[in-house]
């Protein structure tokens, strides 16, 4: 009798749990296209054509990108180019395309003690704040924007450290917010700026047609070849999905506060 | 302030999608939970707080050291076991409500365990023996025993239920936050708050604070006052 | 009915108090009251625990009625209905009084009607009747002691072991125990152990008395020669 206690107990266990254990398809996003509204927006349409459900779990890019190298989601929408081509090239990630793009903005308080908006380019912006050692918050979080800030870093030919440099560790919204608590700059891509606009006081410093700041977005399907167990069929048809024109449409004609966040640019 | 206050109570009482998803999937999660913990927690801490074996004492010590397990702690190592290229990555429940029941369940299972062989060590001897002398047989003699304990077996279970009602960090790890999902109360709160909007992240705290209140409110007035 | 319990060869080691009970012919039977007398730590409560078939000796047999029974046995459970065991500490269940002291006859499938009047007549019996209702949480350490005994001695036991029933008690309500005890055993003399730390009850109950010390019998007296055996007794416990 004590010898089926047990397995008794794991099978109702695994009956109950399992209830729970979803058909959706898996979503690992950056958290400025989840944050801002966008996927909210664009995903409905997809889930009632298809019926598949799609679960979101918003994390920064490198996470995102470690999920899909785990398999642990079915597909990911990202900001990271050179990371993408590399989780491709591997063969963890299969039939990426690019779906949108926008740009970073550096934003800092009233007044601009750096002077940023006088800085030719956004490497000399940030050569201009690391001499003034004004409060600058970053991601720390390995996400797309993280990677891009660093890279930027690099390129002006710094290494940001010291009591000035602060990393959050947090997503794109509550870094914002924190950086706001503290009148400091912080670099972000343009949706969560826009989004996020009228609750913050810090304002938008750098010049919209710097190409150091674009920020393109890419989709990409996890490989069922590494990763059997994805729903590589229903992760293509939401990737087909985002890049059809009636999508590509819609994040066009996405608006927060009157503002556009997105821009489409999978079709030529 | 005012205004994030009107409108968690606008929300309260509209009982917005939203609002409502997160507390019902808290309660089904957590009671859930709490459930299967209780199951095997109630028995194993009868167990050791009455039971004769060698390791007693080292067991007790084990589960009262592991009723502050950090959560997040429980989050990381369920979460390298249900990825994909963990252990038990095939069951697929990584971010599921599955994978937030399994991480709660561990969090109560020591905290149910603990409080019940804390409050048999002394009772169970007594009872049991007092039911035998009385010549109850064995049936008789538990059953007698656990109407006994009803109260340290409820007091732990609420114990249980405050704590994995109010974590956070398993949800957010197992569960992903996934709107309409995995995403209760607790988490919900986390990510209103870095969102900045404050009116949903104060409706559910309300809720939090008062379901919790109630549960240490009613524990409290069930317990004889005198001794 | 039993009418008589020996202890052949028992030996039990108890290891956190690092003592062993060794006993070997002693007889219970129903002719007298039979009282254990020994300082704290000499085995009187371990004896009754071994004879109320809660506990197990490591050697030894205890023989009802000639039967040698083991905790563990069948026949054991059938007999340990017919055993009252009144402990040191009694335990009373979180219910009121009257529950309580019907929780045996219940246990035993008793019909209703008989556990009310046998229930009704042990508290008047021991003048607690006014309790019936009340909480056992809320009892004093006497009324509490009280209500242990009335549910012992209710179910009219074969065998009651009582394990310093008088302690916390006042002198009147021991008399009135006492006399309880006595119209017991004029009823159905039933087998009858107890334990005490001094003599002065036994010598009231003309009991046999059965001297220990750090675990051992050390000397017996029955009933009759009481006299005698007062100065010998009286210099083990002091010693």
């Amino acid at each position: 009798m004590r010898k089926q206690v047990f397995p008794a107990l794991c099978l109702v266990f695994f009956a109950a749990t399992s209830a729970f254990a979803g058909e959706a398809l898996k979503l690992a996003t950056t958290t400025s296209t989840y944050e801002t509204g966008l996927l909210d927006y664009i995903l409905p349409p997809f889930q009632e054509k298809y019926g598949v459900e799609v679960h979101i779990i918003s994390v920064g890019t490198g996470k995102a990108i470690k999920l899909a190298e785990n398999g642990d989601v079915d597909l990911i929408l990202v900001h990271a180019k050179e990371a993408e081509e590399k989780l491709v090239k591997d063969g963890c990630g299969k039939a990426r395309r690019g779906i949108m793009y926008n740009n970073f903005v550096i934003l800092g308080p009233g007044g601009d003690p750096a002077r940023v908006s006088k800085s030719k380019d956004v490497k000399d912006a940030l050569r201009n704040i690391a001499r003034m050692k004004h409060v600058f918050v970053s991601r720390g979080d390995d996400s797309g924007t993280d990677k891009k800030e660093k890279s930027l870093w690099r390129k002006a030919g710094l290494e940001p450290c010291g009591g000035w440099y602060l990393e959050t560790g947090q997503g794109m919204s509550a870094t914002l917010r924190i950086a706001d608590e503290k009148n400091a700059y912080v670099m972000l891509d343009r949706a969560t700026y826009l989004f996020n606009k009228d609750k913050i006081r810090l304002s938008p410093l750098t010049q919209d047609n710097d190409r150091d700041l674009f920020n393109p977005y890419g989709v990409i399907a996890v490989n069922p070849e590494k990763n059997p167990h994805v729903k590589y069929k229903s992760a293509v048809a939401l990737i087909e999905w985002l890049v059809s024109p009636e999508c590509q449409g819609m994040i066009d004609t996405y608006r927060v506060n009157g503002k556009q966040l997105f821009f489409a640019d999978a079709i030529e | 302030m005012a205004n994030e206050l009107k409108g968690a109570f606008e929300i309260i009482f509209s009982l917005e999608r939203e609002f409502l998803s997160a507390v019902g999937l808290s309660l089904k999660v957590s009671l859930i939970a709490l459930f299967l913990a209780a199951i095997i927690a109630i028995p194993f801490g009868i167990w050791v707080g009455t039971g004769k074996f060698k390791h007693r004492e080292l067991t007790s010590a084990i589960l009262n050291t592991a009723m502050s397990f950090p959560t997040v702690v429980i989050g990381l190592l369920l979460y390298s076991f249900f990825s994909r290229k963990g252990p038990m990555g095939n069951l697929g429940i990584l971010f599921t409500p599955a994978a937030m029941i399994t991480g709660q369940c561990i969090l109560a299972f020591p905290i149910i365990a603990a409080l019940v062989a804390a409050g048999t060590r002394n009772l169970g001897d007594r009872a049991i023996l007092a039911a035998r002398a009385l010549g109850a047989g064995n049936i008789k003699s538990i059953l007698l025993f656990l109407k006994e304990s009803r109260l340290i077996v409820l007091a732990s279970l609420s114990a249980a239920f405050g704590r994995i009602f109010s974590e956070v960090g398993i949800s957010m790890m197992l569960g992903g936050n996934i709107r309409f999902y995995t995403r209760n109360i607790t988490t919900a709160i986390a990510l209103e708050t870095s969102k900045g909007a404050f009116s949903l992240g104060i409706a559910l705290g309300m809720v939090l604070m008062v379901i919790a209140f109630t549960i240490n409110a009613s524990v409290y007035y069930l317990q004889p006052k005198k001794i | 009915m039993i009418s008589s319990i020996t202890i052949e060869k028992v030996r039990k080691g108890y290891y956190p108090a690092g003592f062993t009970l060794v006993i070997d012919g002693i007889e219970f039977d129903r002719q007298s009251v039979h009282t254990l007398v020994g300082p704290n730590g000499s085995g009187k409560t371990s004896l009754l625990g071994l004879i109320a078939l809660v506990d197990k000796p490591n050697h030894g047999k205890i023989l009802f009625d000639e039967e040698s029974i083991s905790p563990n046995d069948k026949a054991a459970t059938r007999l340990r209905r017919k055993i009252g065991f009144i402990m040191q500490n009694p335990y009373l269940f979180d219910m009121n009084v009257y529950e309580n002291v019907a929780l045996g006859l219940k246990i035993r499938r008793k019909r209703r009607g008989e556990i009310i009047s046998r229930v009704e007549g042990i508290l008047a019996a021991l003048k607690i009747e006014h309790l019936a209702r009340q909480r056992v949480k809320c009892l004093s350490r006497g009324e509490y002691q009280k209500v242990a005994i009335a549910q012992v001695l209710v179910m009219e036991p074969e065998v009651i072991l009582m394990d310093e029933p008088l302690a916390n008690i006042d002198t009147e309500s021991a008399l009135a125990i006492e006399d309880i005890v006595k119209n017991i055993r004029r009823k159905y003399s039933p087998i009858i152990i107890t334990t005490a730390h001094s003599l002065s009850q036994a010598y009231r109950m003309r009991s046999n008395i059965i001297l220990l010390k750090e675990g051992r019998r050390v000397h017996f007296a029955s009933g009759r020669a009481h006299t005698n055996f007062e100065m010998k007794s009286q210099e083990v416990i002091n010693d």
